[in-house]
């Protein structure tokens, strides 16, 4: 049996009267893309965000590697090693690339930003992905939507996670650039055995690269599928029951 | 055909660059107003008129470095101008009547400007005030301090020690050295550090640098402590070329403050600009007051023209879509 790398357990959260989730639990094992669908509101984006340390849960525990983590922060999770692309980016439009890419773990010597080391690592990351951006000094205002996508992906790549949170990463990429994108991850998650969760409104997408789906709906998880025996208007069907 | 795209794209290139180094439109404006100098009235150029100009800069341009680091991180500071006048008037009350030496009292007004600062940041952070509506109170707050402690009687301050200070070294005043000093340390700070890169940050976007675990509500504090010494200090320096403390002092000085940063071409929302570019902006409005005075332009026309740049540099930076988030 494959080992678990991450553990959600009787997650609630409210924002004022709304109750965005209602006793999530999930489990995430090692080497395994784990996909999360659901309409608009259900509830995905405020998952992931507590599990990366954004939000603190009402109540609910979660488990990295089977020890229990409570993040008072971001900067906790990201240091445990969950990484998150955010569904909106959250990218400085005024920082260049680099910039944006080592936002929050900036390399230092002494006092000083180290930029020239921070490319040269960035740039040969960039090697490794064939990833298409023109310049890692660019300001990010100046790229597409999709360059700046892919800057949000490379953030989380950079610091070899142990559990990739996506949040619509491929929404703004061509299909070209989706596929290339998602291959990487899922070799990266394959090669390194850890842990990723996808959220994306693309059904087949996600029937293609997912090794399991977990529907929710109002702030529940209301149904496990695996992929290879389900189709996008049976989980369309799930989605809107 | 082939030659015409490569020009489009070479100009699409500088564009690209123009747009993208924070000091050139304004280094653009400075340039044009240093050769309508030139034209208009040649006396700018003098030597005593240069280091009469550069004394007079350094007020306002070293309250608008702390400025500058507020508005890059997204928030404005109004109360400048009052915290000027506190710290002319406690200077000239510790140095006067407290025999203190001017590096104490230096010390002791950039202290408490940064208090008023930490002050202002607090209401913002923590209380989650707009930084407009906290330091239009801190603005008038700190003024009424001012004339309180002062009774609101003049203070002239005869410590000779204080009033060298109001020489000049090298062709350039004592003060304006003071303000080269705390530009390069701050513009050292503000783009080689990481506190000074969160700044910029935390006004580009701040829900991204708080969703990556950066506490934004520190960067913020930050920038508003800075701000009040930087004020403070402003206000000492104030005090000397006065020589003496006055407790109307710097009145309406924070409009005039926030002016050099905006023509400078750091934009009110934050995350675009530098220091230098704050500094370029402080010449620019300097220049221009120098440049009227000298062309005979009255006081009253003066204010006109100056409202009239601000507007000007306003519209230039919504071209370069600098205001568009
Ligand atoms: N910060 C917040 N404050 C208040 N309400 C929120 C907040 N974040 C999310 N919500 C609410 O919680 C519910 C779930 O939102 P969430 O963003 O998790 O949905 P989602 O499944 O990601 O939707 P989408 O597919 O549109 O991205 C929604 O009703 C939303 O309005
Ligand atoms: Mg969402």
């Amino acid at each position: 049996m494959v080992e678990e790398i991450l553990r959600v357990e009787g997650i609630s959260k409210s924002f004022g009267a709304i109750k965005a989730l209602s006793d999530v639990s999930l489990i995430l094992h090692k080497g395994e893309l784990l996909a999360i669908i659901g309409d608009n509101g259900a509830g995905k984006s405020t998952l992931l965000k507590i599990i990366a340390g954004v939000y603190s849960p009402d109540s609910g525990k979660i488990f990295l590697e089977k020890k229990e983590v409570k993040f008072k922060s971001p900067m906790d999770a990201r240091k445990a090693g969950i990484e998150m692309v955010f569904q909106d980016f959250m990218l400085c439009p005024d920082l260049n690339v680099t910039q944006n890419v080592f936002l929050g773990r900036e390399i230092v010597s002494g006092e000083f930003l180290n930029y020239k080391l921070m490319k040269k690592i960035l740039k040969e990351k960039l090697k490794d992905l064939k990833f298409d951006i023109p310049s890692i000094e660019k300001k990010v205002r100046f790229l597409s939507g999709g360059q700046q996508q892919m800057v949000a992906i490379l953030r989380t790549l950079m610091f070899d996670p142990k559990v990739l949170l996506l949040d619509e990463p491929t929404a703004n990429l061509s299909a070209g650039a989706s596929e290339q994108v998602m291959n990487f991850v899922k070799q990266l998650i394959k090669t390194k055995m850890i842990g990723g969760i996808y959220v994306a409104h693309d059904l087949n997408a996600i029937i293609r690269y997912s090794d399991r789906i977990l529907v929710m709906r109002s702030g529940r998880i209301i149904a496990e599928k695996m992929p290879e025996e389900t189709n996008p208007v049976e989980l369309v069907r799930l989605m809107r029951l | 055909m082939a030659r015409n795209t490569f020009y489009s794209r070479l100009l699409t290139t500088i564009k690209e660059k123009y747009a993208s180094i924070d000091e050139l439109k304004s280094l653009t404006g400075f340039i044009g107003i240093l050769i309508l100098a030139a034209v208009v009235t040649p006396q700018f150029y003098l030597p005593q008129n240069i280091t009469m100009l550069l004394g007079q800069v350094s007020v306002i341009a070293i309250a608008a470095l702390g400025e500058a680091f507020v508005i890059l991180s997204g928030s404005i500071d109004l109360s400048v101008g009052s915290i000027i006048g506190l710290a002319n008037v406690v200077a000239a009350i510790l140095i006067a009547q407290y025999n203190f030496s001017p590096y104490m009292a230096l010390f002791s007004v950039m202290t408490i400007g940064g208090i008023i600062g930490l002050t202002n940041g607090i209401f913002v952070t923590k209380l989650r005030i707009p930084s407009f509506v906290v330091t239009l109170g801190t603005l008038t707050v700190v003024r009424g301090i001012a004339y309180i402690i002062s009774g609101g009687l003049n203070i002239p301050v005869y410590n000779e020690e204080f009033l060298r200070l109001n020489e000049v070294l090298y062709g350039v005043p004592i003060i304006f050295w003071i303000y080269l000093i705390a530009l390069v340390i701050l513009t050292l700070f503000f783009e080689k550090t990481r506190l000074g890169l969160y700044v910029r940050a935390t006004g580009s976007n701040e829900l991204a640098v708080r969703n990556l675990g950066v506490d934004n509500s520190g960067v913020k504090n930050l920038a508003f402590v800075f701000s009040g010494v930087c004020s403070a200090i402003a206000g000492y320096v104030l005090g000397v070329r006065l020589g003496a403390g006055y407790p109307h002092s710097g009145l309406g000085y924070e409009l005039d403050v926030i002016a050099a940063v905006v023509v400078g071409g750091v934009a009110l929302t934050g995350g675009t600009g530098s220091l230098i570019a704050t500094a370029i902006g402080a010449f620019i409005m300097t220049s221009i007051l120098n440049i009227m005075v000298l062309a005979g332009i009255g006081g009253f026309m003066q204010y006109v023209v100056r409202g009239i740049i601000l507007l000007v540099a306003a519209l230039a930076m919504r071209r370069a879509g600098v205001f568009v988030k």
